[in-house]
């Protein structure tokens, strides 16, 4: 619904702007290399989406319109927490849920050459 | 951007420090969901709501490893939510209780002691306690996140044993408006149909329940529906507070709190008045009641119903919405080929909780949608063992176990004969339900209390109030669990518990569906099942009573090793004995049958052959339920053979709007609503010791409309005091359009003093199913200053 959209975060409002800058630089590397921008453990208390709607709006839109976004699955359930921070999930993350497709899919693939990230749609 | 990378950093170092004294996050791992290098997985169900997720714990030399789904199994067909993936990480968390706890005096510290010194401590307690006030002063206080084997024994005790009806549990907060519609709209307690129902429906009337976040694989279930069918399935929405279920209706309606029986009168009312009910349906299953179940005739009914026009009842919603949009969603909900209703605690913790039930179940009986595929009126658990272990179990003051109401002398006998104690053993009178039982505490008429595994201390209403008896140095408090909570802290004497997968038992979910979880790993420390410790407790007790009858509560369990046999032999007693003839016959779920289920057996289940098969999808339905058949006494294909309404009819009741307990007025200017948030589950003791849970929503925070923060100055971060005629909070503000304007909206999971909700809310409760109003009271909103640092807070 569009008023869903004009959520305004409160409490985090300076994580959000702070975060910004580093959170654009992480995602110009290499992603599947790059560890999250190092933060303090106050920033680490910001909801993920809270700084990414800002710092990767097009990646936030994308995930919040898709079937995760819209059942609530998280950024820290694929991509974990400070700590064990990965910024491409392996196959088993993804497991956790779709066990069975892990045995209908071809094994040596990650679940990436076939999904787009985020949107989770099937590549064409 | 208004700052600074640098002054954002410098901000916010400053709090860092502050914000993690005391503080214990663990390194993580990641879930290794399907890395099976030396890995077993161990099938249970999830532990953190009421919807019986089946997962797998993978253990790999005796440490959990990860969790994940189980996609044969047909409650989450291999989903599980946030909470249910994290949860297994709290296992191993340093803050686990391994050692029993004790201190004489509150104000003492604890000092460990052993399990022989600990029990013996515990009986003499309850025998002191019973010896000065007999079974009125002592009481059991338990949970729905309990297994059925750890309540059963409990009760079992206190009633065979310490003759004491004083058995409540947390349920009463959630559940029993809940089970008080069921009772006197069906007969009997617990839904129809189930979540096989979803995939058939073509309309989803979801009303006093955030889905999305409390009952997350469901709610993906019911988005598959709606998505997959945009233009034949409707999804209506009606909720003060527009939440993230909202995102899949079609219609969404907010409305004043307290309003909504007014709304559904509505909807009732353009159903007759478009000839929308199903005439038949009616004529052959229903009857129409009133005040104290008189019965009325329809016209009668329709009568009552004619004030209750859309125009009377947008009006009195506050103006919000059209009358024409009740007409819109009466008819998608009477016109679909099936419609399934969802509630929680929207419906259920209110003052008039009970008739909000009835009116949703009078809704699905007049337009018979009801017992046909795709239809139900189906009332969502908060808890995973609500079900199974309170309401069929005998975890409550009134009822025993296999939904026997204890003022019944029939159904006192049958248990004391189940049991072989002496006729006349179970007290005839209902003990203390909850809200009684901690005002008996205030009074400090309860002299010794166990509460296990949950923690009024923060989950009371007012529980300024409450906690004052629980400080009382003459009432003394035992306490199982696996973490430090804000209970413990009141407690004299703390025993560690084992935790899920530490042992095996039973869950009833949402839907009449047991499940087994059987042990898969040991329990830190010197942690112990629930049933160890009430089996070697109670034979203490008898001794110190000199009482055999509590020696023969026993009997049946003595010597059973605690991990899997004692809890099958209690499960066995309880199910063969007590579930015989039920309407949760359940002696064909044996823990062999549950075993080779991915998904458990839903009751009724009379034989082991027909639980093989899964058990009875749909209830009183001739051929589909085993006990419609047997209980047959007509040629019609529905049998309603409830316990509770003895003219085998379901009844359709008038019930009028009533105000809340507590409503605005010039002193208290804004309605407060509570409720729940995704990432967290009850009080935080497990979810907020998980760094992914915790960090996603480390504090409460309280939602405000932004015209009404306009309107009082309040900025997104700002702090706000909230108050109420019975405490105040101070929360950061989330401005947000989710709440009506004129209310606002905090989550009830954290435990910091200041933040803790409950201090504000309020304890009126339903005449009936006597659940206290936590969703609406009224507040005074006031902006106390800018952003403050703030410190998540677990005890």
């Amino acid at each position: 619904m569009k008023k869903q959209r004009q959520v305004r975060y409160a409490g985090l409002t300076l994580a959000i702007l702070g975060m910004l800058l580093l959170s654009t630089l992480a995602i110009a590397a290499d992603t599947a290399k790059v560890m999250h921008p190092e933060l303090s453990e106050q920033e680490m208390l910001t909801p993920c989406a809270d700084c990414h709607r800002e710092a990767t709006p097009e990646v936030e839109k994308e995930w919040f319109n898709s079937l995760h976004g819209i059942a609530m699955v998280k950024c820290y359930q694929c991509h974990g927490t400070f700590g064990d921070f990965v910024v491409t999930p392996s196959r088993e993350n993804c497991a956790t849920c779709h066990l069975d497709m892990m045995e209908k899919c071809s094994k040596d693939k990650p679940c990436w050459e076939c999904h787009v990230p985020h949107s989770f749609k099937e590549k064409k | 951007m208004t700052q600074t990378r640098r002054e954002f950093i410098k901000k916010a170092a400053a709090l860092s420090a502050a914000s993690y004294v005391g503080m214990n996050l663990p390194i993580n791992s990641i879930n290794l969901a399907k890395a099976d290098e030396g890995i077993i997985w161990h099938r249970g169900s999830c532990r953190l709501c009421g919807v019986g997720c089946r997962v797998e714990l993978g253990v790999k030399n005796g440490v959990p490893m990860g969790l994940r789904g189980v996609s044969e199994s047909r409650t989450n067909y291999g989903y599980v939510c946030m909470k249910g993936m994290h949860f297994w990480k709290c296992m191993r968390h340093p803050d686990r209780l391994t050692k029993p706890l004790y201190r004489e005096k509150k104000t003492d510290k604890f000092q460990e002691i052993s399990w022989d010194k600990a029990l013996d401590i515990a009986a003499d307690q309850f025998a002191k306690a019973h010896k000065a006030g007999g079974g009125d002063a002592v009481a059991y206080y338990g949970s729905g996140q309990s297994q059925t084997e750890e309540t059963y024994f409990f009760q079992k005790i206190m009633r065979g044993g310490l003759q004491s009806n004083n058995v409540e549990g947390n349920p009463r907060l959630c559940m029993a408006s809940a089970v008080g519609g069921y009772l006197t709209s069906f007969g009997a307690d617990e839904p129809i149909g189930g979540y096989a129902d979803f995939e058939n429906a073509h309309c989803f009337f979801i009303i006093g329940s955030n889905t999305a976040e409390a009952h997350p694989v469901l709610f993906r279930r019911i988005m598959r529906r709606k998505l997959d069918n945009p233009d034949t399935v409707k999804v209506i929405n009606i909720d003060p507070r527009i939440s993230q279920t909202s995102r899949i209706a079609d219609m969404h309606l907010q409305f004043k709190p307290g309003t909504d029986l007014a709304l559904l009168n509505a909807m009732a009312h353009v159903i007759f008045e478009e000839k929308l009910y199903d005439e038949e349906f009616i004529k052959n299953y229903a009857t129409f009641r009133k005040d104290k179940a008189e019965q009325i005739t329809l016209e009668e009914f329709r009568a009552g119903l004619a004030k209750y026009t859309p125009e009377m009842a947008a009006k009195a919603c506050g103006g919000t919405f059209k009358a024409d949009d009740i007409r819109t969603i009466a008819r998608w909900f009477a016109k679909s080929e099936g419609t399934v209703s969802l509630w929680t605690m929207g419906l259920n913790q209110r003052k008039q909780g009970v008739w909000a039930n009835n009116l949703v179940h009078n809704l699905h009986i007049i337009t018979g949608q009801l017992l046909k595929d795709g239809a139900d009126s189906l009332s969502l658990t908060g808890q995973p063992n609500a079900c199974g272990g309170v309401r069929e179990g005998g975890g409550l003051c009134h009822i025993l176990p296999g939904h026997r109401p204890v003022e019944v002398e029939k159904m006192r006998r049958q248990v004391e004969a189940a049991w072989g104690v002496p006729e006349g053993r179970i007290p005839e009178k209902p003990g203390l339900h909850t809200m009684a039982m901690f005002s008996a505490i205030n009074e400090g008429k309860i002299k010794a209390i166990w509460v296990n595994c949950t923690s009024p201390v923060q989950s009371l209403p007012n529980c300024n109030l409450y906690n004052k008896g629980m400080d009382r140095e003459d009432v003394f408090i035992v306490t199982t669990d696996i973490f430090p909570t804000l209970t413990t802290e009141k407690s004299n004497l703390v025993l560690p518990a084992s935790f899920h997968f530490e042992k095996s038992g039973v869950y009833g979910c949402t839907e009449r569906r047991s499940q087994l979880t059987r042990k898969a790993i040991d329990s830190p420390g010197e942690a112990m099942p629930e049933v160890w410790i009430i089996r070697e407790w109670a034979k203490k007790l008898a001794e110190k009573m000199n009482d055999p009858v509590i020696t023969q509560c026993i009997k049946p369990f003595e010597g059973l090793e605690e991990g899997y046999e004692l809890p099958k032999a209690i499960w066995e007693e309880y199910t063969q004995k007590l579930t015989a003839n039920r309407d949760n016959d359940l002696r064909g779920a044996s823990y062999a049958v549950l075993e080779k289920m991915a998904d458990g057996v839903q009751w009724p289940a009379p034989t082991e052959e027909y639980a093989l098969t899964g058990g009875t999808v749909k209830k009183f339905v001739k051929g589909r339920d085993p006990m419609a058949t047997t209980e047959s006494k007509n040629d019609l294909p529905y049998q309603f053979y409830g316990p509770a309404h003895p003219d085998r009819t379901l009844w359709i009741w008038q019930r009028e709007q009533a105000d809340p307990e507590e409503i605005p007025d010039a002193d208290y200017p804004f309605y407060l609503s509570t409720g729940r948030i995704i990432d967290h589950w009850h009080t935080m003791s497990m979810t907020g010791r998980i760094p992914e849970l915790l960090r996603a929503n480390p504090y409460a925070y309280i939602e405000v409309n932004p015209k009404d923060a306009e309107r009082l100055g309040i900025k997104p971060g700002d702090m706000v005091e909230i108050k109420s005629r019975r405490g105040v909070n101070l929360l950061p503000a989330k401005v947000y359009e989710g709440p009506v304007e004129g209310m606002v909206f905090a989550y009830w999971h954290d435990q910091h003093p200041d933040r803790m909700i409950n201090k504000v809310t309020k304890d009126a409760i339903d005449p009936g199913s006597k659940e206290p109003e936590f969703k609406i009271c009224a507040v005074q909103v006031k902006r106390a200053s800018g952003p403050q640092p703030l410190q998540p807070y677990i005890v």
